[in-house]
């Protein structure tokens, strides 16, 4: 329900275009993923290009700056071999290097992004399935049922988030992490953070009731799912929008958070937590391989940048009332 | 806004060279980093640890971290030889080695007189007492009546009469019931004789055995066999596992839970002095040379006045930590291992300038995964299919390969279950299925009536019943990098031979409820030898282990009687011939034998450990048994300085042009907002 | 005023008892005794004795009537040993409802039991909220102080290019992974340029700042970003209500607007958000103390969840709930007190 005044107003700022571009890009890239590679291929052994055996792979374009692999001076011959092999496709295929297991870095960043669109729209999808009816229900019907929910999401909300959300991925079946995986988190990161939505909600429920459509609906025997959902919901529709752009970064990031303190993700999910997590003791070598991290971060930036700009542009233009 | 205006103007105003000037101080005038903490002549070892040690009670020690901090306060009865390849044992507190009786089944140990205890606030004016017979049997009941003890297994059924007055002990401590009666009869009981151990006299306390216990010396050995005193398990109740007092080299001076321990030399520490070194000193390559032990002949024993011990989570810190000189000695895991080592052998040239020594050795440590026999697709129930599977996944792991991908090399080959440097080791023998030979496995399945179909270098094996591909589901215990390693290699592996391997990552108390309850196809497992006696680790395949250590749940009669057989020689009693050592050696090849035809575990690698050393410390012999050669080390403090002394000195050059950045964008920012006023 | 205060008391007790029952459900039904018991007895080494006595010593179990039998024959000092040894089957594991009173009735009396290396854990908590503290509570003042300045500068320079470079600037900040900021600061401001230690901690105050001075640094850089953001949406907000503009209208200069009287009423928010958040920093910084190898209660959390100390994480969900809800009963009154149009009922 983007009103069309919001749209515009975006459609002006040439910065909230940019960030919107890259969601995009990042969307296709994110679906495109399988196409790009396989994020387990190794590639280690002897680089056909410069003809040096390594256990990784520095990003080819610090290669050709630097004139070093893996902390030693290229030698002439291999100079002249990069050189000349610089313009084909062998020399390129590497483009962010390999990790230390010689995976591809590119390819593994590429899968990352998949997988934190999944993170980042399936936590904030389920938080939004359940804040919706529970919100409403308690605003519209208020009394008993009012109390009920109010009472329970207050006291998830008592339990400090963090510990709620280690404490609950911590007592789920190891079975159940074993089929489902990196789903599990993502469903227990899902019922952890919907109570600020459902507030919103169930506050703003509270001042449509009274509003003289519903009252109107209701003299006409409109049932009460039809008001619920068919008269007021659109009408507090930009909340959702909002809070999906906004959940979106912070799901992505809290997965970083979790497979970095080790709780939940499975470490064979190529994420970006387990980038970051396993590039950090790839860091303190000596020469450093710090590409798989500076990768993943810099990815990460990335799209967190441009969900943070583009939220807070569209919050902006949509409710500049509301403040998260 | 004043005061905003001002600060403003004053940016505006002043040059920025000064306000360059002034960041260039504060960032190395006033750094932060402290030198190097400098000791004088008091020489300090400093060591890292990834966790807090979880007790110092040595009867609870049931880890390598407090069983080593415990090595530093407590003595037991015997210890090892310090320049012994074979493991022998010597007296410690004992004045002889124990007289053993024909059938081998009293023993009996003469106390030392010349032992007191470290002087503690739990004895009457705070002075240690002499240690008496009593406290030997005084430890021992205790240890056995610890709830809390995850070491009784190493007494249990062995001593007489212990058993039976253990659980009358432990009958009559229930929480439920801690009534001033109850505990009344709790301390007469404990008072009680145990006729399993008594004292003789004085001086003398024999141990009686209900069956032959070859390796009881080893049992008692361990951290479990500690002596403490009475009056500090007393006196300090709860908290003694916080509080040791023992007859040590190293007296407790300061537990910071999770920062760090300080232990100070132990000032009524009995005469003792570093061993001569043996003419024949014959050490592997990685490990030290015998002339570096000389300079210490003879000296007066513990080496150093002070042992620090931080507690440093992340391995990248005490990394760092290591390379700025605050501690001295660096494990080496893999991720480190690059920097400092090259072709697994030698030091890369910027470690060994700084004057860093390295060694390697072999630990007894043992990587494996253990099929679970029980199982309908795997186990025995499925007869010559199951054993096809086992010996074909066995084949299909290439352990070379793997240690050097995701060991970095620092593993051996495993070519049989006792590693090399332990009793029963024979380098002749090579377990049948631990080598690489993905072609034999793949024949296995098809001789086993597999359906194989290769199809370009996808190969899948298919039950000829379902029509569908095998699969099997291994358990491992936590999720780490390392795990999700292994299960990827297994799943490649898997892949050579067509059959599907996943894992399924548990906590470790629901991959212990599994093993128990013989849920699961495969554990993936390790053992870390508790004394070197083949019989610690051939346990792991007995029958009767089954469901408990036994994770397998193997149970072959033969391989049965030949443990029994194996168990009941002692090795290292003079009283034994040689041609029943000998007849051990046997055994345990006959044994693996019989493993040969079932192959109940693929076994991967035997561990070597890595240590990086810097030159102010000496060289100390691994032993990875002995729990108390801290003693052997000494740490000199001149020298650390000499050398580490400016490896702190602080970088100006990154925090000028860090200034300037600083500078040039506060002075952009400032010539904006003055255009806009 | 009184009566506002006594209700949301009063309703604090059915959240309490909510929080209680959800931690009691998650930890107590899904981590069974048994499995706990033999995580701690040594793993596979554990014998079924071993463990059947280990459940009644810890109170999850009492014996039923064998084992009594078997325990009167014990302390009778008859009984072969095999006759006494006790099994799994001689004991009656307690019923939730007792099990929940126990847990129910040990955590109000400050008795949080002890943890699974054996130490109080109500020890455990004093020894860590300090450093805890000592790293959180400057980190968050500071980024509070700078974060004002910067919002008031901000809103004064409110749609212009300084605006919008410091609004990106936060975001900007709010971006890059926290976990990437530590690492990279550590790595090169400690390790390789050593203008700071890489770690360390002194419990004397004077002598520990040096060490605190880098992580503090960090906690600042990372929280500064979304703390800018919100304040200034707050400032703006205030801005935007008529008493402004009726006042500009006056003539009344902008400086003299901005910090005379928006900054007064955007405090009633600042204060709000200052008190919900406080509680949450006993908890430390979980990275931090990790990478600072500060002894506090963020680590303690971690470790706690990897060893599943339940012991622990209970004592810490149910301080940090009790802290939060007194924590937002302040905020609501102190919002009370400080904005007259607000009513209490």
């Amino acid at each position: 329900m983007l009103h069309r005044e919001a749209y515009h107003k975006l459609r002006k700022d040439k910065i909230v275009v940019v960030c919107f571009a890259v969601i995009v890009v990042c969307a296709v890239l994110a679906v495109i993923a399988p196409l790009v590679g396989n994020p387990s291929q190794d590639y280690r052994g002897i680089d056909e290009v410069t003809k040096i055996e390594r256990p990784y792979h520095p990003p080819t374009l610090l290669i050709a700056l630097s004139g070093t692999a893996n902390g030693e001076p290229l030698t002439d011959e291999q100079k002249k071999a990069f050189g000349e092999g610089l313009l084909s496709a062998a020399a390129w295929r590497l483009p962010l290097g390999a990790d230390l297991d010689g995976r591809n870095v590119l390819v593994m960043v590429i899968h990352g992004l998949q997988k934190a669109f999944l993170i980042g729209v399936i936590t904030t999808v389920l938080a939004i399935l359940i804040a919706v009816p529970i919100g409403a229900a308690a605003g519209y019907f208020g009394g008993l049922i009012d109390d009920a929910i109010v009472w329970f999401y207050t006291t998830l909300a008592s339990v400090p988030h963090l510990l709620l959300l280690i404490a609950v991925l911590q007592s789920v079946p190891g079975e159940w992490k074993a089929k489902l995986g990196l789903f599990i988190v993502l469903i227990v990161i899902g019922v952890t953070t919907w109570v600020g939505l459902a507030r919103l909600i169930r506050a703003e429920f509270l001042k449509h009731k009274q509003r003289d459509y519903v009252l109107a609906a209701r003299a006409l025997g409109v049932g009460h799912g039809r008001i619920i959902f068919a008269h007021i919901l659109p009408n507090v529709s930009h909340l959702v929008i909002i809070t999906f752009t906004l959940g979106f970064v912070s799901s992505v990031n809290l997965e970083v958070f979790l497979s970095f303190v080790s709780i939940g993700i499975p470490p064979s999910e190529p994420t970006w937590g387990q980038m970051i997590a396993k590039g950090k003791d790839e860091l303190s070598r000596d020469p450093s391989i710090w590409w798989p991290l500076t990768s993943a971060t810099v990815f990460l930036f990335v799209l967190s940048l441009a969900f943070s700009i583009f939220g807070d542009a569209l919050r902006d233009a949509l409710d500049p009332k509301l403040r998260t | 806004m004043a005061l905003v205006a001002c600060m403003l103007d004053s940016c505006r105003r002043t040059s920025p060279v000064i306000v360059a000037l002034l960041f260039v101080t504060l960032f190395t005038s006033v750094s932060c980093q402290p030198p190097l903490e400098v000791d004088g002549d008091v020489s300090v070892i400093r060591r890292a640890t990834s966790t807090d040690p979880k007790t110092i009670d040595p009867h609870e020690a049931g880890d390598v971290l407090s069983s080593t901090m415990c090595g530093l306060a407590y003595d037991q009865l015997l210890e090892y030889v310090y320049f012994s390849q074979d493991a022998e044992l010597k007296p410690c507190l004992a004045a002889k080695m124990p007289e053993v009786s024909p059938d081998a089944l009293d023993y009996i140990f003469t106390i030392r007189d010349d032992i007191y205890f470290q002087d503690d606030e739990c004895f009457p004016g705070g002075k240690g007492r002499k240690l008496v017979v009593q406290d030997i049997e005084y430890s021992f009941k205790r240890f056995a009546t610890l709830v809390d003890s995850p070491g009784y297994w190493v007494l249990q059924g062995k001593i007489k009469d212990l058993d039976g007055w253990r659980s009358r002990v432990l009958a009559l401590s229930s929480e439920s019931d801690n009534s001033p009666e109850t505990e009344k009869r709790r301390n007469e009981v404990f008072e009680q004789k145990v006729s399993g151990i008594s004292i003789l006299d004085d001086h003398r306390i024999r141990f009686t055995l209900t069956e032959p216990y070859p390796q009881f010396l080893y049992a008692i050995t361990l951290s479990y066999g500690a002596i403490v005193p009475r009056e500090a398990a007393q006196y300090y109740g709860d908290k003694f596992s916080e509080n040791p007092v023992g007859t040590g080299p190293y007296k407790l001076r300061e537990w910071r839970h999770d920062k760090h321990l300080i232990w100070d030399k132990n000032p009524t520490y009995r005469e003792e002095y570093y061993p001569i070194v043996p003419e024949k000193l014959h050490l592997p390559a990685g490990m030290p040379t015998r002339e570096s032990f000389l300079p210490y002949q003879g000296k007066r024993l513990p080496l150093s006045d002070r042992v620090v011990v931080q507690v440093l989570k992340e391995a990248q810190v005490s990394w760092f930590q290591f390379q700025s000189g605050h501690i001295d000695t660096s494990l080496l895991d893999k991720d480190t291992f690059t920097t400092a080592v090259q072709n697994q052998t030698k030091l890369t040239s910027g470690m060994a300038g700084k004057g860093i020594r390295l060694t390697y050795y072999p630990s007894p440590t043992i990587s494996y995964l253990s099929f679970n026999m029980d199982d309908p697709v795997v186990g025995t129930p499925a007869g010559v299919k199951g054993a096809a599977i086992r010996k074909a996944l066995s084949l299909s792991f290439d352990q070379a390969d793997y240690i050097k991908r995701y060991l970095q090399g620092q593993g051996e080959p495993a070519t049989m279950l006792i590693p090399p440097g332990v009793f029963g080791y024979n380098d002749s023998y090579q377990y049948r299925w631990a080598r690489y030979a993905p072609e034999e496995g793949i024949r296995l399945l098809k001789d086993a009536g597999f359906i194989v179909e290769q199809k370009g270098g996808t190969v899948v094996t298919k039950d000829p019943k379902t029509g569908e591909q095998l699969q099997l589901l291994v358990v491992q215990a936590g999720q780490s990098t390392a795990s999700a390693d292994y299960a990827r290699y297994l799943n490649f592996s898997g892949a050579r031979i067509g059959i599907r391997v996943d894992s399924e990552q548990v906590t470790y108390s629901e991959y212990l409820k599994r093993q128990q309850n013989g849920i699961g196809q495969a554990y993936d497992s390790g053992w870390i030898m508790d004394y070197p006696d083949p019989q610690n680790m051939m346990q792991l395949l007995y029958g009767p282990n089954a469901k408990t250590i036994n994770s397998s749940s193997y149970n072959s009669s033969r391989y049965n009687q030949l443990y029994e057989a194996m168990s009941s020689i002692d090795h290292t009693s003079p009283a034994t011939s040689a041609a029943d050592i000998q007849r051990k050696k046997d055994l345990v090849v006959e044994m693996h034998r019989v493993l040969d035809d079932d192959c109940p575990w693929l076994i991967q690698y035997f561990d070597k450990t890595y240590v990086l050393t810097h030159a102010w410390q000496n060289t100390t012999l691994p032993n990875h048994f002995a729990y108390n050669i801290y003693k052997y080390r000494y740490s000199d403090p001149r020298l650390r300085i000499d050398l580490a002394g400016d490896w702190n000195k602080a970088d100006a050059l990154p925090g000028i042009l860090f200034a300037c950045l600083v500078v040039t964008v506060i002075v952009m920012f400032v010539a904006r907002i003055v255009r806009q006023e | 005023m009184w009566t506002f205060i006594t209700r949301r008391l009063l309703y604090m007790i059915p959240i309490l008892f909510g929080v209680l029952l959800l931690t009691y459900v998650i930890f107590f039904t899904v981590n069974d005794p048994q499995s706990v018991a033999r995580t701690k007895l040594g793993g596979v080494k554990a014998s079924e004795a071993q463990v059947t006595e280990w459940l009644v010593v810890n109170g999850y179990a009492e014996y039923g009537p064998s084992g009594k039998k078997k325990k009167e024959l014990a302390i009778s000092g008859h009984g072969e040993p095999d006759e006494i040894m006790v099994k799994l089957t001689d004991i009656e594991m307690h019923s939730d409802v007792v099990l929940f009173w126990n847990y129910v009735k040990g955590l109000f009396t400050f008795n949080f039991g002890k943890d699974n290396e054996g130490r109080e854990v109500s020890e455990i908590l004093k020894e860590g909220v300090i450093p805890s503290l000592r790293l959180v509570l400057p980190g968050f003042i500071i980024a509070q102080l700078a974060a004002i300045f910067f919002a008031l500068f901000a809103a004064l320079y409110r749609n212009t290019k300084i605006d919008r470079t410091l609004l990106i600037a936060s975001v900007l900040m709010m971006s890059i992974s926290p976990v990437a900021i530590i690492l990279f600061l550590q790595k090169f401001l400690a390790n390789e340029w050593h203008y700071f230690p890489v770690c360390g901690y002194d419990d004397d105050l004077l002598n520990g700042i040096r060490f605190l001075a880098l992580p503090t640094l960090i906690y600042v850089v990372v929280s500064l970003g979304s703390e800018i953001r919100f304040n200034r949406i707050v400032i703006l907000d205030e801005i935007g209500q008529d008493y402004v503009r009726t006042a500009r209208a006056k003539g009344v200069s902008q400086n003299s607007m901005l910090f005379k009287h928006v900054f007064r009423n955007s405090l009633i928010p600042f204060i709000t958000h200052w008190v919900v958040a406080l509680p949450f920093l006993y908890l430390g910084s979980l990275l931090l103390e990790r990478f600072f190898a500060i002894p506090g209660l963020g680590d303690l959390t971690i470790r706690a969840v990897g060893n599943s100390d339940v012991n622990v994480i209970r004592a810490l969900v149910f301080i940090g709930t009790v802290l939060y809800m007194f924590g937002t009963l302040m905020g609501d009154v102190l919002y009370a007190l400080a904005d007259p149009r607000i009513k209490l009922r």
